[in-house]
């Protein structure tokens, strides 16, 4: 029935006003929780949902604890994030707090973007919790230089090789150490008939992650340019090293189709056993599990070794203040607190990631199981730490546009390993001219 | 006072457009004349022409160029010419539960192109996708074809993708401008005797053509400014073979975080599209009211 127009609304005007007024100012309290708009610090985090999540989480704790500080997470997809970041900084609205990656570093501390912790850090209770080869990572990626602490490592990732140990145990096989080994490895897993393939290679966006890595460990070095700035990575061994990857592909020991694959593809073609094995992070182990593989299927090994070096793919995620931090008092306090060990060491865990402290180096959680090579790839102090000039404008570039399309050249044989280098070595060459004439000849080098 | 009245009134609009549509716009140009890389915001010098010159021996620009011609008309041609079709058959034919088969029918517009490129990406992936399994069951082939990852497939795969998705728009638009046809006319037609064909040609065509052309000039415009579906599907690979202009703009812009160079580059695309606006309303002579 419809109500007649002089009907008297069954809410009269001040009563209305009344429930607007205490609603916005509930809204008002309940947004605020307790903290002022001085005390709530901001932090940028572009690590993908899983450890956006845990970041929030433990905000949420260290809420409770300070009920005076409210903790912001601003969760950007990781696609986004270096752009994102850029545009925030740039834009003159940087976040207090920072996730980056070490790769990032570089570049947004010559952006004057990143804060010299160095003497809060004196003065820090949990200063000597970190690994050598956490500190380390840090003084690669120039999150550390010359003493000076320009932020501390949130976590470490490394790689290590996933196998399907079903197929080594019917041929009788171990997960390979060399890199020889794993190329004869990879051609008796292989069996077109069966649809198997020894190895799921990554041939679109984000390939260059595992082909660098052999490319060091063929020419025993991670440097990139020599005294005169001119990029070394076309040599003979570096070549020979690209040559071992693309052939790989032209013997067909990995799918036609992974010419075009990325993660996603890359993943699925594991656990859905076509491919016998795929180098990965340990965050891919909880998604081989959800999938129906367990300890009789899923085997974790080592990197192998190349013949001039074994090379640890490591990376990490560095927190570290915005020189642009509003209220910094309050920014140091829950940086303090959140890199204790006692917050990274679950937050590792809950993450699937290694913790850069030496008391989780013991923890049984990360020395057993499909964990235990990873964490033998990022504690040994005598592999090769791979790098990466990420200083240079143009590597965005370089890694996301010109390496994706220039391999799938290669493995379209358009162009040889040698050509592909030549050309890839040329653009660096002219970057690096162009960085040393604006800054001077100190580059950044792997420590 | 009289005379400034209504530009008086009509200023809240033309703020509004001057803000939201030349102020950006203009942005872009002025920045396409700089050297603007975001890793270098404090380095921003005037550099005139220079991004233009780049472009012109930069042989991914011509490429992508030719990619994009490619593109827009493969994927315009069936998705016009099938979605004709489908519009006359729905016009023609009346039989029981047809609203609700025109519904399932234009559902694919509804779809965001992200969700269109993930389910064509799997369905044609060369070793799970449900694609080459059918084409092996029914003994079309004997081996899987790898449709996103050789060169001479990768950009047809995406104008299937783009061609299931725009059949659709077609067939709404020109479904709505065919019911708009007075009955009266065919009969007439009917008495003086005209064939089928005829009264295609003499009724319905002359009818629908302004339908048509915008159509058509709309789709090809959004079609050549759509990258995110050949970006989820292919990133514009196999080594470039599906890379196409409004892509090289986004790869540029997002990934190179060269914003100076890329805003040539969109002011090129930009430039492309406004010719091919002019020739084509020429060609289609969109004021007269023949037949094409």
């Amino acid at each position: 029935m419809t109500k007649p127009f002089n009907q008297k609304s069954s809410l009269s005007r001040r009563e209305m006003l009344k429930l607007t007024g205490s609603t916005i100012i509930g809204a008002y309290v309940f947004g605020c929780s307790g903290a002022t708009e001085q005390n709530t610090v901001t932090l940028f985090s572009a690590m993908g949902d899983v450890k956006n999540q845990a970041i929030t989480k433990m905000a949420e704790t260290f809420a409770q604890l300070h009920p005076d500080i409210r903790v912001e997470v601003l969760q950007v997809p990781w696609d986004q994030g270096r752009a994102k970041l850029i545009t925030m900084v740039a834009g003159g609205n940087p976040p207090d707090l920072i996730v980056l990656t070490g790769q990032w570093m570089a570049e947004f501390r010559a952006m004057g973007a990143i804060d010299n912790l160095t003497s809060w850090y004196q003065t820090w209770t949990h200063k000597d919790a970190f690994t050598e080869i956490g500190i380390r990572r840090c003084e690669i990626s120039a999150a550390i230089e010359d003493g000076q602490i320009y932020g501390l490592p949130l976590e470490i990732t490394t790689r290590a090789m996933f196998y399907q140990k079903k197929w080594l145990d019917e041929l009788g096989l171990e997960p390979a150490m060399t890199r020889s080994e794993w190329r004869t490895l990879l051609e008796k897993l292989t069996d077109p008939g069966k649809n198997r393939y020894g190895y799921a290679m990554r041939g679109a966006r984000g390939g260059f992650w595992t082909w660098w890595p052999i490319l060091e460990e063929f020419s025993g070095t991670n440097e990139w340019f020599d005294k005169d700035h001119r990029c070394i990575i076309n040599g003979p061994d570096h070549v020979a090293g690209l040559s071992f990857w693309n052939d790989i592909y032209q013997d067909g020991l990995s799918p036609k189709d992974s010419l075009n694959w990325g993660y996603n593809e890359l993943v699925q073609a594991f656990w859905s056993g076509i491919c016998g094995c795929i180098e990965q992070d340990p965050e891919v182990v909880p998604t081989c599990l959800e999938h129906g593989m367990d300890a009789s299927s899923l085997i974790t090994a080592v990197m192998p070794a190349g013949p001039k070096a074994q090379v640890a793919s490591n990376d990490i995620w560095i927190l570290s203040r915005s020189s642009g931090a509003q209220n910094k008092e309050a920014t140091q306090q829950f940086y303090g607190w959140v890199m204790a060990p006692e917050q990274l060491i679950p937050y590792s865990k809950a993450t699937n990631v290694l913790p850069a402290v030496k008391q989780g180096m013991n923890d049984p959680a990360f020395n057993q199981g499909f964990f235990k090579p990873f964490m033998k790839m990022a504690s040994n102090t005598a592999l090769l730490q791979n790098w990466y000039p990420s200083y240079l404008p143009e590597m965005g570039e370089f890694i996301e546009v010109m390496v994706t399309e220039e391999q799938q050249n290669m493995l379209l044989k358009r162009q040889s390993p040698q050509d592909t280098l030549d050309k890839l070595a040329d653009f660096l060459t002219k970057a690096q001219k162009k960085y040393v004439d604006q800054h001077g000849p100190d580059t950044p080098r792997p420590a | 006072m009289k005379k400034a009245e209504p530009y008086l009134l009509l200023s809240p609009a033309y703020l509004l457009i001057g803000g939201f549509m030349f102020y950006p716009m203009i942005t872009v140009v002025l920045l396409s004349f700089r050297q603007y890389q975001l890793m270098d915001p404090l380095n921003t010098p005037f550099i005139g022409l220079e991004h233009y010159g780049t472009m012109l021996t930069d042989g991914y620009f011509w490429r992508s160029l030719w990619n994009s011609v490619v593109w827009v008309s493969a994927s315009l041609f069936f998705q016009f010419l099938l979605g004709f079709g489908l519009a006359l058959l729905l016009n023609s034919t009346k039989f029981w539960g047809k609203g609700l088969y025109q519904a399932i029918v234009f559902t694919p517009w509804a779809v965001s192109g992200f969700l269109i490129a993930i389910m064509w990406a799997w369905m044609l992936n060369g070793e799970f996708g449900v694609v080459n399994d059918m084409l092996l069951r029914i003994g079309l082939i004997d081996e899987k074809i790898g449709f996103l990852s050789r060169t001479e497939t990768a950009l047809f795969a995406c104008v299937l993708a783009n061609v299931w998705f725009g059949i659709t728009f077609f067939a709404i638009m020109l479904f709505a401008a065919l019911q708009a046809i007075p009955p009266s006319l065919y009969e007439a037609a009917d008495i003086d005797g005209a064939t089928a064909w005829q009264s295609f040609w003499r009724v319905t065509a002359p009818m629908v053509k302004s339908t048509i052309v915008v159509t058509i000039l709309l789709r090809a415009i959004w079609i050549f400014n759509w990258a995110d579906l050949i970006w989820v599907m292919t990133k514009g690979g196999p080594g470039g073979a599906s890379q196409t202009l409004a892509l090289y703009v986004f790869q540029k812009a997002f990934l190179g975080l060269d914003f100076g160079y890329s805003a040539a580059l969109g002011v090129a695309l930009t430039v492309v599209s406004l010719i091919f606006t002019a020739i084509f309303l020429r060609v289609s002579k969109f004021h007269s009211e023949t037949a094409f």
